[in-house]
Protein backbone atom coordinates (compact mmCIF):
# COMPACT_ATOMS: atom_id res chain seq x y z
CA UNK A 1 0.00 0.00 0.00
CA UNK A 2 3.05 2.34 1.04
CA UNK A 3 4.90 1.37 -1.99
CA UNK A 4 1.79 2.38 -4.47
CA UNK A 5 1.30 5.84 -2.62
CA UNK A 6 5.07 5.84 -2.92
CA UNK A 7 4.69 5.52 -6.40
CA UNK A 8 1.64 7.56 -6.99
CA UNK A 9 3.54 11.03 -5.73
CA UNK A 10 6.55 10.35 -7.92
CA UNK A 11 4.33 9.68 -10.93
CA UNK A 12 2.35 13.37 -10.19
CA UNK A 13 6.03 14.48 -9.33
CA UNK A 14 7.34 13.37 -12.67
CA UNK A 15 4.40 14.14 -14.61
CA UNK A 16 4.72 17.84 -13.34
CA UNK A 17 8.69 18.00 -14.04
CA UNK A 18 7.31 17.27 -18.10
CA UNK A 19 4.83 19.50 -18.48
CA UNK A 20 7.80 22.18 -16.71
CA UNK A 21 10.08 21.44 -19.42
CA UNK A 22 7.91 21.18 -22.26
CA UNK A 23 6.41 25.08 -21.47
CA UNK A 24 9.86 25.80 -21.86
CA UNK A 25 10.37 24.28 -25.23
CA UNK A 26 6.88 23.78 -26.74
CA UNK A 27 3.58 24.14 -25.38
CA UNK A 28 2.52 21.36 -23.59
CA UNK A 29 -0.65 21.39 -24.87
CA UNK A 30 0.21 21.27 -28.51
CA UNK A 31 0.81 17.61 -27.54
CA UNK A 32 -1.29 14.92 -28.86
CA UNK A 33 -1.14 13.54 -24.40
CA UNK A 34 -2.72 16.87 -23.39
CA UNK A 35 -5.29 16.71 -26.07
CA UNK A 36 -6.44 13.38 -24.76
CA UNK A 37 -6.01 14.36 -20.90
CA UNK A 38 -8.47 17.27 -21.71
CA UNK A 39 -11.01 14.77 -24.04
CA UNK A 40 -10.80 12.14 -20.61
CA UNK A 41 -12.09 15.06 -19.16
CA UNK A 42 -9.11 15.59 -16.68
CA UNK A 43 -9.63 18.41 -14.44
CA UNK A 44 -6.02 19.57 -13.61
CA UNK A 45 -4.80 19.11 -16.98
CA UNK A 46 -8.21 21.80 -17.75
CA UNK A 47 -7.11 23.93 -15.00
CA UNK A 48 -3.39 24.56 -16.22
CA UNK A 49 -5.37 25.06 -19.89
CA UNK A 50 -7.41 27.92 -17.98
CA UNK A 51 -4.24 29.32 -16.09
CA UNK A 52 -2.28 29.62 -19.30
CA UNK A 53 -4.89 30.94 -21.63
CA UNK A 54 -7.09 32.97 -19.30
CA UNK A 55 -4.82 36.15 -20.00
CA UNK A 56 -4.69 35.74 -23.81
CA UNK A 57 -7.76 34.71 -23.91
CA UNK A 58 -8.92 37.80 -21.98
CA UNK A 59 -6.58 39.78 -23.87
CA UNK A 60 -8.60 39.51 -27.18
CA UNK A 61 -12.25 39.67 -25.86
CA UNK A 62 -10.84 43.22 -24.19
CA UNK A 63 -9.39 44.35 -27.23
CA UNK A 64 -12.62 43.55 -29.53
CA UNK A 65 -15.23 44.57 -26.78
CA UNK A 66 -13.65 48.05 -24.50
CA UNK A 67 -15.61 46.71 -21.67
CA UNK A 68 -13.87 44.61 -19.27
CA UNK A 69 -16.36 42.91 -17.05
CA UNK A 70 -18.13 41.92 -20.40
CA UNK A 71 -14.41 40.55 -21.69
CA UNK A 72 -14.26 38.17 -18.24
CA UNK A 73 -17.96 37.18 -18.89
CA UNK A 74 -17.72 36.29 -22.88
CA UNK A 75 -14.03 34.68 -21.67
CA UNK A 76 -15.29 32.60 -19.29
CA UNK A 77 -17.97 31.46 -21.82
CA UNK A 78 -14.73 30.69 -24.23
CA UNK A 79 -13.58 28.23 -21.75
CA UNK A 80 -17.16 26.73 -21.13
CA UNK A 81 -17.23 26.03 -24.43
CA UNK A 82 -13.67 24.36 -24.76
CA UNK A 83 -14.78 22.42 -21.58
CA UNK A 84 -18.00 20.99 -23.23
CA UNK A 85 -16.76 20.65 -27.19
CA UNK A 86 -13.21 19.44 -26.97
CA UNK A 87 -14.09 16.39 -28.42
CA UNK A 88 -14.70 18.29 -31.33
CA UNK A 89 -10.95 19.23 -31.78
CA UNK A 90 -9.40 17.38 -34.47
CA UNK A 91 -5.92 18.44 -33.86
CA UNK A 92 -5.63 19.90 -37.61
CA UNK A 93 -4.65 23.02 -36.05
CA UNK A 94 -2.62 23.83 -32.82
CA UNK A 95 -4.78 24.06 -29.76
CA UNK A 96 -3.87 27.77 -29.05
CA UNK A 97 -5.26 28.49 -32.56
CA UNK A 98 -8.74 26.94 -31.67
CA UNK A 99 -8.72 28.67 -28.43
CA UNK A 100 -8.16 31.72 -30.22
CA UNK A 101 -10.35 31.10 -32.92
CA UNK A 102 -13.29 30.35 -30.76
CA UNK A 103 -12.49 33.93 -28.38
CA UNK A 104 -12.40 36.17 -31.78
CA UNK A 105 -15.97 34.04 -32.77
CA UNK A 106 -17.44 34.64 -29.57
CA UNK A 107 -16.61 38.31 -29.59
CA UNK A 108 -18.06 39.04 -33.14
CA UNK A 109 -21.28 37.57 -31.66
CA UNK A 110 -20.99 39.56 -28.75
CA UNK A 111 -20.46 42.57 -30.50
CA UNK A 112 -23.18 41.57 -33.36
CA UNK A 113 -25.68 40.97 -30.03
CA UNK A 114 -24.85 44.46 -28.88
CA UNK A 115 -25.63 46.44 -31.94
CA UNK A 116 -29.11 44.45 -32.06
CA UNK A 117 -29.52 45.49 -28.75
CA UNK A 118 -28.77 49.25 -29.32
CA UNK A 119 -30.72 48.61 -32.58
CA UNK A 120 -33.86 47.66 -30.42
CA UNK A 121 -33.12 49.81 -27.59
CA UNK A 122 -35.78 52.22 -28.24
CA UNK A 123 -38.77 49.59 -28.48
CA UNK A 124 -36.96 47.43 -25.34
CA UNK A 125 -36.61 51.09 -23.61
CA UNK A 126 -40.72 51.54 -24.05
CA UNK A 127 -41.84 48.14 -22.07
CA UNK A 128 -39.57 49.77 -19.78
CA UNK A 129 -36.40 47.11 -20.12
CA UNK A 130 -32.98 47.70 -18.70
CA UNK A 131 -31.09 51.92 -19.70
CA UNK A 132 -28.16 48.92 -19.86
CA UNK A 133 -29.30 47.91 -23.17
CA UNK A 134 -27.80 51.27 -24.67
CA UNK A 135 -24.26 50.79 -23.38
CA UNK A 136 -22.03 53.61 -24.04
CA UNK A 137 -18.24 52.14 -24.04
CA UNK A 138 -16.34 55.70 -24.77
CA UNK A 139 -14.93 55.80 -21.70
CA UNK A 140 -13.00 52.77 -21.78
CA UNK A 141 -9.11 52.24 -20.80
CA UNK A 142 -7.40 49.40 -21.63
CA UNK A 143 -5.71 48.39 -18.38
CA UNK A 144 -2.55 47.25 -20.04
CA UNK A 145 -2.06 50.58 -22.38
CA UNK A 146 1.11 52.95 -20.77
CA UNK A 147 -0.51 55.95 -18.52
CA UNK A 148 1.08 58.26 -20.98
CA UNK A 149 -0.28 56.41 -23.57
CA UNK A 150 -4.16 56.11 -22.53
CA UNK A 151 -5.62 59.30 -24.53
CA UNK A 152 -3.99 58.20 -27.50
CA UNK A 153 -5.09 53.91 -26.92
CA UNK A 154 -8.64 55.70 -26.13
CA UNK A 155 -8.92 57.68 -29.35
CA UNK A 156 -7.76 54.74 -31.49
CA UNK A 157 -9.90 52.26 -29.46
CA UNK A 158 -12.80 54.02 -31.09
CA UNK A 159 -11.33 54.23 -34.58
CA UNK A 160 -11.14 50.49 -33.88
CA UNK A 161 -14.69 50.06 -33.35
CA UNK A 162 -15.65 51.60 -36.88
CA UNK A 163 -13.32 49.06 -38.60
CA UNK A 164 -14.89 46.46 -40.50
CA UNK A 165 -15.46 42.91 -38.75
CA UNK A 166 -12.37 40.76 -40.19
CA UNK A 167 -10.15 44.01 -39.76
CA UNK A 168 -11.10 44.31 -36.05
CA UNK A 169 -10.17 40.72 -35.26
CA UNK A 170 -6.93 41.11 -36.93
CA UNK A 171 -6.01 44.30 -35.88
CA UNK A 172 -6.57 43.68 -32.43
CA UNK A 173 -5.00 40.22 -32.73
CA UNK A 174 -1.89 41.80 -34.18
CA UNK A 175 -1.54 44.54 -32.13
CA UNK A 176 -2.82 44.01 -28.42
CA UNK A 177 -2.10 40.27 -28.65
CA UNK A 178 1.13 40.19 -30.43
CA UNK A 179 0.38 37.70 -32.94
CA UNK A 180 2.75 37.07 -36.19
CA UNK A 181 0.04 37.63 -39.64
CA UNK A 182 1.10 33.98 -40.01
CA UNK A 183 -0.74 33.09 -36.71
CA UNK A 184 -3.53 34.91 -37.54
CA UNK A 185 -4.24 33.56 -40.69
CA UNK A 186 -4.12 30.18 -39.05
CA UNK A 187 -7.02 31.69 -36.28
CA UNK A 188 -9.24 33.05 -39.15
CA UNK A 189 -8.76 30.29 -41.60
CA UNK A 190 -7.44 32.76 -44.32
CA UNK A 191 -4.37 32.63 -46.40
CA UNK A 192 -1.36 34.94 -45.33
CA UNK A 193 -1.82 37.34 -48.01
CA UNK A 194 -5.67 37.90 -47.08
CA UNK A 195 -4.38 38.81 -43.96
CA UNK A 196 -1.49 40.95 -45.14
CA UNK A 197 -4.54 42.68 -47.12
CA UNK A 198 -6.60 42.82 -44.11
CA UNK A 199 -4.13 44.89 -42.04
CA UNK A 200 -3.11 46.85 -44.76
CA UNK A 201 -6.77 48.04 -45.54
CA UNK A 202 -7.43 48.51 -41.43
CA UNK A 203 -3.86 50.53 -41.12
CA UNK A 204 -5.50 52.70 -44.12
CA UNK A 205 -8.61 52.95 -42.60
CA UNK A 206 -7.33 54.04 -39.57
CA UNK A 207 -5.17 56.99 -40.90
CA UNK A 208 -8.28 58.33 -42.42
CA UNK A 209 -10.28 57.91 -39.66
CA UNK A 210 -7.68 59.21 -36.91
CA UNK A 211 -6.99 62.44 -39.96
CA UNK A 212 -10.85 63.52 -39.79
CA UNK A 213 -10.77 63.46 -36.08
CA UNK A 214 -7.84 65.51 -35.16
CA UNK A 215 -8.84 68.20 -38.14
CA UNK A 216 -12.45 68.02 -36.49
CA UNK A 217 -10.80 68.41 -33.14
CA UNK A 218 -8.31 71.39 -33.83
CA UNK B 1 -0.53 71.98 -39.26
CA UNK B 2 -0.93 69.26 -41.64
CA UNK B 3 2.33 67.35 -40.47
CA UNK B 4 0.96 68.54 -37.15
CA UNK B 5 -2.07 66.51 -37.57
CA UNK B 6 0.09 63.44 -39.54
CA UNK B 7 2.26 63.71 -36.31
CA UNK B 8 -0.65 63.25 -34.23
CA UNK B 9 -1.99 60.06 -36.03
CA UNK B 10 1.16 58.25 -36.17
CA UNK B 11 1.48 58.87 -32.77
CA UNK B 12 -1.81 57.51 -32.15
CA UNK B 13 -1.54 54.42 -34.34
CA UNK B 14 1.41 53.26 -31.93
CA UNK B 15 -0.26 54.06 -28.51
CA UNK B 16 -0.88 50.36 -28.76
CA UNK B 17 3.11 49.20 -29.19
CA UNK B 18 4.55 47.71 -26.17
CA UNK B 19 1.25 47.50 -24.33
CA UNK B 20 1.14 45.16 -21.72
CA UNK B 21 -1.71 42.30 -21.50
CA UNK B 22 -4.60 42.30 -20.00
CA UNK B 23 -5.08 40.26 -16.69
CA UNK B 24 -8.15 38.97 -15.72
CA UNK B 25 -9.10 39.30 -12.15
CA UNK B 26 -8.26 37.13 -9.38
CA UNK B 27 -9.81 33.62 -9.03
CA UNK B 28 -10.74 33.77 -12.63
CA UNK B 29 -10.42 29.33 -12.69
CA UNK B 30 -12.67 29.05 -9.19
CA UNK B 31 -15.38 31.77 -10.56
CA UNK B 32 -15.34 29.69 -13.97
CA UNK B 33 -15.51 26.37 -12.05
CA UNK B 34 -18.80 28.02 -10.23
CA UNK B 35 -20.15 28.58 -14.02
CA UNK B 36 -19.87 24.99 -15.12
CA UNK B 37 -21.71 23.85 -12.20
CA UNK B 38 -24.41 25.94 -12.86
CA UNK B 39 -24.41 25.03 -15.93
CA UNK B 40 -24.72 21.54 -15.63
CA UNK B 41 -27.59 22.15 -13.22
CA UNK B 42 -29.46 24.39 -15.37
CA UNK B 43 -28.93 21.81 -18.41
CA UNK B 44 -29.93 19.12 -16.33
CA UNK B 45 -32.98 20.91 -15.09
CA UNK B 46 -33.44 21.57 -18.76
CA UNK B 47 -33.63 17.82 -20.18
CA UNK B 48 -36.11 17.31 -16.87
CA UNK B 49 -38.41 19.59 -18.46
CA UNK B 50 -38.18 18.04 -22.26
CA UNK B 51 -38.59 14.78 -20.53
CA UNK B 52 -41.78 15.82 -18.63
CA UNK B 53 -43.01 17.37 -21.44
CA UNK B 54 -42.75 14.80 -23.70
CA UNK B 55 -44.09 12.41 -21.40
CA UNK B 56 -47.36 14.36 -20.52
CA UNK B 57 -47.70 14.85 -24.21
CA UNK B 58 -47.63 11.06 -24.74
CA UNK B 59 -50.24 10.62 -21.89
CA UNK B 60 -52.48 13.16 -23.06
CA UNK B 61 -52.37 11.58 -26.49
CA UNK B 62 -52.86 7.92 -24.82
CA UNK B 63 -55.63 9.26 -22.67
CA UNK B 64 -57.34 10.59 -25.76
CA UNK B 65 -57.51 7.45 -27.72
CA UNK B 66 -58.57 5.66 -24.55
CA UNK B 67 -61.57 8.06 -24.00
CA UNK B 68 -62.64 9.15 -28.16
CA UNK B 69 -65.42 8.20 -29.46
CA UNK B 70 -66.35 8.59 -33.07
CA UNK B 71 -69.30 10.38 -33.93
CA UNK B 72 -71.84 7.97 -35.37
CA UNK B 73 -71.84 8.01 -39.07
CA UNK B 74 -74.68 9.96 -40.87
CA UNK B 75 -75.80 8.55 -43.97
CA UNK B 76 -76.36 11.07 -46.36
CA UNK B 77 -79.06 9.45 -48.04
CA UNK B 78 -81.26 9.63 -45.15
CA UNK B 79 -80.66 13.31 -44.91
CA UNK B 80 -81.88 13.91 -48.57
CA UNK B 81 -84.86 12.12 -48.43
CA UNK B 82 -85.61 13.77 -44.89
CA UNK B 83 -85.26 17.15 -46.58
CA UNK B 84 -87.60 15.89 -49.24
CA UNK B 85 -89.96 15.23 -47.18
CA UNK B 86 -89.73 18.56 -44.99
CA UNK B 87 -89.82 20.87 -47.76
CA UNK B 88 -92.06 19.46 -50.03
CA UNK B 89 -89.83 18.64 -52.71
CA UNK B 90 -90.28 16.85 -55.89
CA UNK B 91 -88.27 15.31 -58.37
CA UNK B 92 -87.52 17.96 -61.03
CA UNK B 93 -87.31 16.45 -64.56
CA UNK B 94 -85.63 18.93 -66.72
CA UNK B 95 -86.37 17.17 -70.29
CA UNK B 96 -90.13 17.02 -69.11
CA UNK B 97 -91.21 20.10 -71.29
CA UNK B 98 -88.99 19.56 -74.38
CA UNK B 99 -91.16 16.40 -75.02
CA UNK B 100 -94.16 18.50 -75.41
Amino acid sequence: MLFLIEWVTIKKESDTADKTILSENTSFFDTQEAILQLKAGDEATFKDLVLKFQNKVFNVCVGMLKNSEEAEDLAQEVFVEIFRNIDQFNAEAKLSTWIYRIAVNKSLEHIRYNKRQKRFAWLTSLFGADEDLARNYSDFYHPGVALENKERAKVLHDAIDKLAENQKAAFVMHKMEGLSYQEIAEIMQLSLSSVESLMHRAKKRLRELLNDFYKNDS
Amino acid sequence: MKNEINDKVEKTLAAFDNMERAEVKPFFYTRLQGRLQSDDKSMAIQRKFVWATVVVILILNSLFYAFYEPAEDINTDDVIVQMYDEYNIEQIDLLEDVGE
